[in-house]
């Protein structure tokens, strides 16, 4: 054994020069590049992603302009009408938001297919070759983890763009149209892809727990639209509900993307601030998890 | 080189690998056999780290497995044919497995044409035979021009000339000065392609030899036909040469060569007409090293009955 050490770490380090050839955290991410865009489902749910992202803010825009044009029908004075619907600087932060609004429906996809980078790898016992590529298994991981909250940040500036884009035509005859560097916007549209990014993170966590893509499916979509639904019931009971449903990731993202946050909801930064520590503690125990437990 | 010292896994109460000590060395090829369920595939899970040991430890290449800088140039691994996402082709497959080494991309078409499967490459692996599987599975163990190959039942699915295959590619692998680990139901199988046996049965080493060594475990026997089997069995009672009557006139006998048969049955006037060695092949001598091990098993284990009631 003492003997053949040094002669196999020389083979070893000729073998490694003469290709090139060894594990990095950026080739690792180079592989979970390459599984991403090699299957078609991949492609399929980040296009009906990016579809609703724009469908969505579509019509919010058209919402918009509809109550824009019927609050300019109704004429300055009809004091009820005011109220009802807003002052035109309301419609102004309205418009300025649109662009950002599709994260509602692009949010249940990008959290299905971030489920599923991990979940089916175990599902398919894929995972095993994984990690005998990559046997260190944190940059496994983290690399599946950049992977695909590179791509779902993408999609969301990119959906949020182009749903801007799309609004300015649609908003100008309201004089509600607004340049990309107006109070707020860029902001907002930036803040829709790390949304994004931070709920793919949660839901490659929690499929990474769970090493299951439905049960991680139904688990993520769970936490975004079904504990809303519950903390809200039980804001009834008690105020403390109330509360405790602003800092629920879906809640907290709508207030992160805000062009302004209501006075009794978190600010943009709080907002981020909540999605983010949702998606380092899930990260957190999906590592624990990945690397304790046996593949 | 694959170093394992008292390598124990435990699931709950189950214990699949028991203190399991053995060394698979370079240049040749060490088969790995055992009933199912016996801690092969558990063993290969432990050597590349993909399910860690309850105690013990295994390197690979004198590190454990997940240390190298380069894993998949130390230990190429086949143990699941069908780990891999079905609605992947096969040159993705490894394209991906190549990236995480920065290998580069022609070394992928290399062992696809190795293993025959450049024509399917394209395909979704879903429509994939369980021969093709595995002949995927083989290039993907072949990726990294490993210097330690571990190949979990590699000729399951296999037809008869992807047999002859494995098999000569076991060799050459060998022959290169690669340490090839193969785990094989087929015991016919590694008396032709191994040099050296590791014998498991109920998570234990049983044997761990020299192939030759373990035939010779094997008892050779000679069969013998007589008209005057009566004679022959009082001769062979007196000389204390173990048999069996197999049927009338028909004697299994063990322990004596058959010259010395022949004089028996000359020196009691029992005419023979048949005396037919028959050579122990591996599988009986599998079958003897296992048995023993089985019986002590449900030995031990009725005996301990009673404390886990």
């Amino acid at each position: 054994m003492t003997t053949t050490a040094p002669t196999s770490r020389r083979a070893t380090a000729a073998a490694r020069q003469e290709s090139g050839a060894g594990l990095t955290f950026l080739r690792a991410v180079h592989a979970e590049w390459i599984k991403l865009t090699s299957l078609r489902s991949s492609y399929i749910i980040l296009t009906i992603a990016f579809l609703g992202m724009v469908g969505i803010s579509l019509l919010s825009t058209l919402s918009v302009v509809d109550m824009a044009s019927g609050y300019i029908a109704y004429g300055a004075d009809p004091a009820g009408s005011e109220a009802q619907l807003g002052t035109v600087e309301e419609f102004g932060v309205m418009a300025r938001g649109v662009a950002s609004n599709g994260i509602v429906i692009a949010q249940f996809l990008i959290a299905s297919l971030a489920v599923m980078q991990i979940g089916s790898e175990y599902g398919t016992r894929m995972i095993t070759t994984t990690l005998t590529a990559v046997p260190r298994r944190i940059t496994a991981v983290l690399a599946k983890t950049l992977v695909i909250a590179g791509t779902s940040f993408v999609v969301g500036v990119v959906g949020a763009l182009i749903s801007y884009a799309i609004a300015q035509p649609m908003l100008e005859p309201h004089g509600l149209n607004y340049p990309l560097i107006a109070d707020g916007v860029i902001r907002g549209i930036v803040s829709a892809g790390v949304y994004l990014a931070l709920i793919a993170v949660l839901g490659l966590s929690i499929g990474a727990l769970l090493r299951n893509s439905a049960g991680g499916i139904v688990t993520t979509l769970g936490v975004l639209t079904v504990l809303p639904i519950i903390v809200a019931i039980l804001s009834g009971v008690n105020d403390l509900f109330r509360d405790l449903g602003l800092f629920l990731p879906s809640s907290a993202g709508m207030d992160m993307v805000a062009i302004r946050t209501a006075q009794d909801h978190l600010t943009q930064v709080q907002g981020g601030l909540v999605v983010l520590g949702w998606a380092v503690v899930a990260l957190a125990g999906a590592l624990i998890s990945v690397k304790r437990r046996d593949a | 080189m694959i170093e394992a010292y008292g390598l124990t896994k435990t699931y709950g109460k189950r214990t699949a690998v028991d203190g399991v000590t053995f060394t698979v060395q370079p240049g040749q090829v060490t088969g790995f056999l055992g009933p199912n369920g016996a801690g092969k595939s558990t063993t290969m899970r432990l050597i590349l780290g993909l399910d860690l040991p309850s105690s013990g430890r295994v390197l690979v290449n004198g590190r454990p497995y997940a240390e190298h800088a380069a894993p998949l140039r130390e230990v190429g691994a086949l143990l699941d044919a069908k780990a891999l996402h079905p609605a992947r082709s096969a040159v993705k497959h490894l394209s991906v497995l190549a990236a995480t080494h920065g290998i580069r991309r022609s070394r992928v078409d290399e062992v696809m044409a190795m293993t025959g499967i450049t024509e399917t490459a394209r395909k979704r692996v879903k429509g994939f035979s369980l021969g093709m599987g595995q002949r995927l599975g083989i290039a993907a163990a072949l990726l990294g021009d490993p210097r330690t190959v571990i190949f979990d039942e590699p000729v399951n699915g296999l037809d008869p000339e992807g047999v002859q295959w494995v098999r000569n590619l076991t060799r050459r692998l060998a022959s290169e000065g690669k340490a090839v680990f193969l785990s094989s139901h087929l015991m016919s199988e590694m008396a032709q392609t191994a040099d050296h046996l590791i014998v498991i049965g109920r998570g234990r080493i049983i044997a761990d030899a020299p192939v030759a060594e373990i035939l010779a475990h094997g008892q050779d026997r000679t069969l013998v036909r007589s008209d005057q089997a009566d004679r022959l069995r009082a001769g062979l009672a007196a000389g204390g040469i173990a048999f069996r009557e197999l049927e009338p006139g028909l004697l299994e006998v063990s322990g004596a060569e058959p010259r010395k048969i022949a004089w028996i049955a000359r020196e009691h006037e029992a005419l023979i007409h048949e005396l037919t060695p028959v050579r122990a092949s591996l599988e009986e001598a599998y079958m003897e090293l296992t048995r023993d091990d089985v019986e002590y098993r449900s030995a031990a284990l009725a005996g301990a009955g009673e404390g886990n009631r």
